[in-house]
């Protein structure tokens, strides 16, 4: 009787002269490598998306470097970038923040964002008015209105919360959240969080030239609230920015905000992401593990993806779910499982 | 980040990639469905050379995982290409007539049965002789995970001996 190591050594030791051919391996590495460069020409700015914004407008390189197109201003559903004056922003959000007539708010000013749909910081006129800690309790950001949102109220929840179907209510919702008006934009993405009709939804939408948007809309009773256009996107070129130390574009980090991350919500786990793989041909997939082991597939549609995942378990909640894009004949673009 | 140095990768292949391929004949069961994964663990291997750690077995770690991975994602394809295959316990193959073939072939089944990762566990810690703590990082999880993953996968794997009359074949000591 053999020990289990010894009957091991013995049944996995090769018994022909196979070897795997070098040149082949590095060819086909080589050919990867060349293929994910192509890919990933144009993901950074969308990452950078879903790590830091729950909605806020993204420009997509890639699908759009010549755009915003300035002979087409008012073409129903294109984004065009629109700087205000200092003054302008001011006035703008403050009528939005001081909309219910309570709270007085004035811009910070060392904020040198002016494009509409980009979020402000904005700060109480009276510092000392509150008891609490002025830096949290004061500060509040203003995502800086379309003229014609300026009077539409971002919180006018409806009774029922859209279906993730229900692309005119998902579009009326976002537009009040982003005071953006999405009006002719395409939904390309759409999920619930959690009950259809009852819990959040997380929404892609993209305007005709390219441009994609996330919206998170959640319920009136949500204690995260509603926020959104939070972080840069672009640096004041607008270029997008890089992720930190981003080595060029092999670098893995572009696709890692990509793996849904997951929170714990009374007896059940959820996992989210939502985004944009820019170039990302049709038909690809992102491939989710669930916490049990089993596996759900989303297929992405102009490389946008809306990936929810619940699960009842009562074991611990990982910190994000493993992921894999996929093209149509399975080939592993990316697997967060061995990249990260 | 490191930049891309085609030769000691070639070393690297050289000297790794029948130790590899054992694994992945212990993971599916089948000496070209092995090599297949393996292959394709070590392309991605060097895809990703240039940012891995060459020091500290940090190589190893990520071959092991990419071959793990590998053999997952043949393991699902193969699922949905044989969904609806009878999943019956075929006959143990004699091979070749002679006894100890018969033991390898009987423990090459047995491990068949395992669920992936509890194979996975007893495929790294006894034949790779991998660490519990290097085992975790080959395989992403826990030590606490692959602890309990490989003491189940040694029960497991000693049911399903007994299940097919060999329970004679192995001598299970430690975890098991």
């Amino acid at each position: 009787m053999k020990d289990l190591r010894e009957a091991m050594l013995d049944a996995g030791a090769p018994r022909d002269d196979w070897n795997a051919e070098i040149p082949t391996l590095i060819a086909a590495g080589q050919k990867r490598v060349r293929r994910r460069k192509l890919i990933a020409a144009g993901t950074a700015a969308a990452v950078i998306a879903i790590i830091g914004t729950t909605a806020a407008l993204t420009g997509i390189p890639g699908l759009n470097r010549a755009d915003p197109d300035p002979v087409k201003p008012d073409k129903s559903g294109f984004y065009v970038e629109e700087r205000l004056a200092p003054a302008e922003v001011e006035r703008r959000c403050t009528i939005v923040m001081n909309a219910d007539g309570q709270t007085k708010y004035t811009w910070v000013t060392d904020s040198t964002e002016t494009r509409v749909g980009r979020t402000i910081a904005m700060q109480t006129t009276d510092l000392t008015g509150n008891g609490g800690s002025h830096a949290a309790a004061f500060l509040q950001n203003c995502v800086i209105p379309q003229e014609k949102m300026l009077h539409q109220p971002r919180r006018a929840h409806p009774a029922k919360m859209p279906l993730p179907t229900d692309t005119d209510a998902l579009t009326e919702q976002c537009s009040r959240q982003a005071s953006y008006d999405f009006t002719d934009w395409t939904i390309l993405a759409s999920a619930a969080r959690g009950r259809p009709g009852v819990d959040g939804v997380n929404v892609v939408l993209m305007s005709a030239n390219g441009y994609a948007v996330h919206c998170n809309i959640s319920p009136p009773e949500s204690s995260t609230g509603i926020r959104f256009g939070e972080g840069r996107l672009h640096d004041d070129e607008g270029e997008p920015i890089l992720p930190p130390d981003d080595a060029g574009p092999e670098d893995p980090d572009r696709y890692v905000g990509i793996a849904p991350r997951c929170y714990r919500e009374e007896r059940q786990i959820r996992c989210l992401s939502t985004g944009v793989i820019p170039g990302l041909p049709d038909g690809y997939r992102i491939e989710v593990v669930r916490p049990d082991g089993s596996v759900k597939e989303f297929v992405t549609n102009r490389g946008a993806f809306a990936i929810v995942v619940r699960s009842d378990k009562e074991s611990g909640t990982p910190d994000r779910l493993d992921a894999k894009v996929m093209d149509q004949d399975g080939g592993v673009l990316w697997d967060s499982a061995i990249e990260r | 980040m490191g930049r891309r140095d085609d030769s000691q990768y070639a070393e690297f292949v050289a000297a790794y990639q029948h130790r590899l391929r054992g694994s992945a004949y212990l993971m599916t069961g089948d000496w070209a469905t092995a090599a297949d994964v393996t292959q394709e663990a070590l392309i991605r291997l060097y895809v990703a050379w240039p940012r891995l750690e060459k020091k500290d077995g940090g190589l190893a770690s990520y071959a092991h995982r990419a071959l793990h991975s590998a053999v997952v994602d043949q393991h699902r394809k193969h699922s949905r290409r044989e969904k609806n295959e009878d999943r019956a316990p075929r006959a143990t193959s004699v091979g070749d007539g002679t006894e100890e073939h018969a033991e390898r072939e009987v423990l090459v089944q047995a491990l068949k049965a395992l669920p992936e990762r509890q194979r996975a566990c007893v495929v790294l810690r006894y034949f790779e002789d991998l660490s519990v703590a290097d085992t975790a990082a080959a395989l992403k999880c826990s030590i606490g995970t692959i602890k309990s993953q490989t003491s189940h996968g040694l029960r497991a794997l000693k049911a399903e001996l007994t299940r097919l009359g060999r329970a004679d074949v192995l001598e299970f000591g430690g975890e098991g």
